[in-house]
């Protein structure tokens, strides 16, 4: 039988710390439950978001006591694993979810006090709690303006996917009804985005809001004519130094 | 051109995308820049242009909105290009990069159209300023002339005949010749601010 060729970079991981924990201690039963639950959620988090992601493959490993499983789709899995702690660790009941968030919290609180437990994935790793924390780390988020392809648009709470020449890997972001609309007329096409964005440690895209979007809708030869009416005459224009040149300034 | 040697996504700087858009039409480099951007485009690669060249470029009337292509893409310094200028070019390598024949405000300015190439994963920059050929070397990022695609072999020359190599650094020997780093054809004998017309911020 062919054996499956997966990148290790995408196995879900989900992990219990702590002290004297490794796989010959695990509450296997509870530790079996708070997974499966968990993997639940992340299923009807892609489901809400109007995707789906379906988990196989199982092995259990030493580092401390893990769990390791393939998504269908890593990335995915990266954005509602990403989800799935917001949700878990707020105060929020998104409608359509709360059953399988009291089901992880459940599982979750079933476990050993003593027990630390965390969701690792293409990189991404956060604590999964089972009960609302009062904060959650503030992100630093930034602008960006970039130019994407619009991967996918949709879902109850409105999501956009997209992919970037600018950024590593795809990344999705929050927008509103009407921008979800808009944007629907430019899936599978590529516009300029303006977005607010936070980033992982490793400056990966983790979550965000479209702010606007630009359809590309200029012949390149607009940038000649653009040129003609816009641009300087010639660099000898600069050379002077009287319009903000690079050469003002200190030395 | 030879289309089999463009890359596929290359930014060019304001030296390249000036003359390729009808600036100094007696130039001896705006042939192959004209030829570059328009082999670029019928191969279907990207222009990237930096968000600093536009706003060197709109001197003239910046009133009308910068186009907006497929294919020419303008690429913001944001958060990660500032990340990455001032990681890859604190004030001290900027100093021991710049030579004589450049102002450290110039200098400065290359660097941020540097920075955007290396945030915006350039494959290369595409550029006539020898300032902006010893940065992105310094960052590890190919850079070229537009000569440098074109399909017939150039007459190499020195980039710096009359004095060398810029002074402290170490970057002489490949910005000569034809490969990553090149100044391998006219136009650039005039150190920093090259362009056959001398002076000026000729990038």
């Amino acid at each position: 039988m062919a054996r499956l060729e997966r990148n290790p970079d995408d196995e879900l991981v989900i992990e219990v710390d702590g002290e004297d924990v490794h796989l010959g201690t695990l509450d296997a039963k509870g530790m079996l439950a708070f997974a499966s639950s968990f993997l639940e959620l992340l299923e009807a988090i892609a489901d809400d978001r109007g995707e789906s992601i379906a988990f196989t493959g199982l092995r259990a490993f030493e580092k401390c006591g893990s769990l390791g499983t393939y998504p269908s789709d890593a990335e995915l899995a990266r954005q509602v694993a990403l989800d799935a702690h917001k949700m878990l660790a707020s105060r929020e009941r998104p409608r359509g979810l709360i059953q399988k968030l009291d089901r992880v919290r459940q599982a979750r609180a079933a476990l050993p006090a003593h027990y630390r437990t965390l969701v690792k994935v293409r990189g991404f790793e956060r604590p999964i709690s089972a009960e609302p924390v009062s904060t959650i780390d503030e992100l630093p988020y930034s602008m960006i303006s970039i130019r994407a392809y619009v991967a996918r648009v949709g879902g109850s709470r409105p999501r956009a996917s997209f992919k970037s020449k600018s950024e590593r890997r795809p990344f999705s972001l929050e927008l509103s009804e009407e921008q979800a609309v808009r944007l629907g007329a430019f899936l599978y096409k590529t516009v300029d985005i303006d977005a607010l964005v936070a980033r992982d440690y490793d400056g990966n895209i983790e979550e965000g809001r479209l702010r606007e979007f630009h359809p590309l809708t200029d012949d390149p030869g607009a940038w000649i004519s653009w040129f003609r009416e816009s641009g300087i005459q010639s660099w000898d224009d600069l050379k002077k130094d009287e319009d903000g040149g690079r050469d003002d300034g200190p030395q | 051109m030879d289309p089999s040697k463009l890359p596929g996504r290359a930014l060019i700087d304001s030296g390249v995308l000036t003359r390729a858009l009808g600036d100094l039409p007696s130039d001896s480099d705006t042939p192959a820049c004209r030829d570059f951007w328009q082999a670029m485009l019928a191969a279907e690669r990207d222009i990237l242009i930096a968000a600093p060249s536009v706003a060197e470029v709109i001197r003239l009337n910046g009133t009308r909105s910068v186009p907006r292509s497929p294919q020419i893409e303008v690429v913001a310094f944001d958060q990660v290009a500032a990340e990455i200028l001032g990681r890859r070019f604190p004030m001290a390598v900027l100093k021991q990069l710049k030579h004589a024949g450049t102002t450290l405000t110039h200098f400065k300015y290359d660097a941020l159209i540097v920075a955007c190439a290396v945030r915006h994963n350039a494959d290369c920059i595409v550029a006539l300023d020898p300032d902006i050929f010893i940065l992105a070397q310094h960052t590890g990022l190919p850079s070229y002339q537009p000569s440098h695609y074109r399909t017939a072999p150039v007459p190499m020359r020195p980039l710096f005949p009359s004095s060398g190599a810029p002074p402290g650094s170490t970057q002489a020997a490949p910005l000569v010749g034809g490969g990553a780093g090149t100044a391998s054809t006219g136009g650039n004998t005039g150190g920093a601010g090259g362009g056959s017309t001398g002076g000026g911020p000729a990038t």
